[in-house]
């Protein structure tokens, strides 16, 4: 395999990517065939509350609580970000109305990626890159000569560290979207 | 470094509403009756509490709802048996996709 990095952790990321853009074109189509798109206004509301909710492991992560793993809290997390992004997503539709919920749902879709980003790939990435370095080293290669022979695996890793240091300002930027639009949707309801 | 991001999107988001407010938050414009309304939001809604039925009947008389359009003149008026109802039950003034 020439680019281990690319087809064990970039194509099942971009499958998750993909597959939560698919399941929301799939809820939203059924919820419009069975005319009961105005379901999609409640899972808006329980979208944000699901993500709310996996925001347990920020807690977690900076002890502001101390019980339970944080690992156990991350897995959760991801997993429960991801749902409600779904949910979220679906909420939204494919309809092009105000400028700052389509702002909150652009920044929302940047988010998942960078969080994936984050966990999904740069950990194993990490691991790949400096098995495939120790595997050329073995094979008689100098340190130089393997991180030349990895140069794009090196260069995807690398811009995958920077894209995750992003996520927490995204996420803050996503948390003032969402709170003007859940205020002017009390406001103007 | 995390700060900088935050303080840019707390700018962008100051911006836009500063900018745009209208486009921010308004989700389509108003049908061709209306038109003249367009950016003036609390004409209809009242803050926190919904679209007031009492601002559409400001301009709009129970008594002569429907009268302009001619038809049956000594037909009891529609409207008239609806005073106790909210009028964006049935009409909703904005264009929005749906």
């Amino acid at each position: 395999m020439k680019h281990p990095i690319f087809t064990k952790q970039v194509l099942p990321f971009l499958f998750l990517y993909s597959l939560m853009i698919l399941i929301t074109i799939v809820i939203d189509f059924i919820l419009h065939y069975h005319h009961l798109a105005y379901i999609g206004r409640y899972l808006g509301i329980l979208g944000t509350c699901v993500i709310l909710f996996s925001l347990v492991y920020s807690l977690r992560k900076r002890n502001i609580i101390q019980c339970g793993s944080p690992h156990n809290f991350l897995q959760l997390h991801e997993y429960l970000a991801w749902i409600g992004s779904v949910l979220i997503l679906v909420h939204a539709g494919i309809h092009f109305n105000a400028l700052l919920p389509w702002l909150a749902i652009l920044i929302l879709l940047i988010n998942v990626a960078s969080g994936l980003v984050g966990k999904f790939l740069l950990k194993n990435a990490n691991v790949s890159l400096s098995a495939s370095r120790q595997e050329l080293m073995a094979s008689g290669m100098t340190l130089e000569e393997a991180d030349k022979n990895l140069f794009f695996d090196t260069i995807m890793v690398d811009a995958m560290r920077k894209w995750r240091v992003v996520h927490l300002p995204i996420a803050f930027t996503l948390g003032i979207l969402t709170l003007l639009h859940i205020i002017t949707i009390l406001i103007f309801s | 470094m995390k700060k900088i991001y935050i303080l840019l999107a707390i700018g962008l988001v100051i911006f836009l509403i500063i900018q745009f407010p209208h486009a921010t938050i308004s989700p389509g414009e108003l049908t061709e009756a209306h038109q003249k309304l367009n950016n003036e939001c609390f004409s209809c809604h009242n803050p926190l509490r919904g679209i007031a039925s009492e601002k559409c009947i400001s301009c709009h008389k129970l008594a002569d709802i429907g009268k302009k359009l001619g038809g049956n003149q000594n037909k009891p008026l529609f409207h008239l048996q609806l005073s106790n109802e909210k009028c964006s039950s049935c009409h909703s003034e904005l264009n929005i996709g749906v």
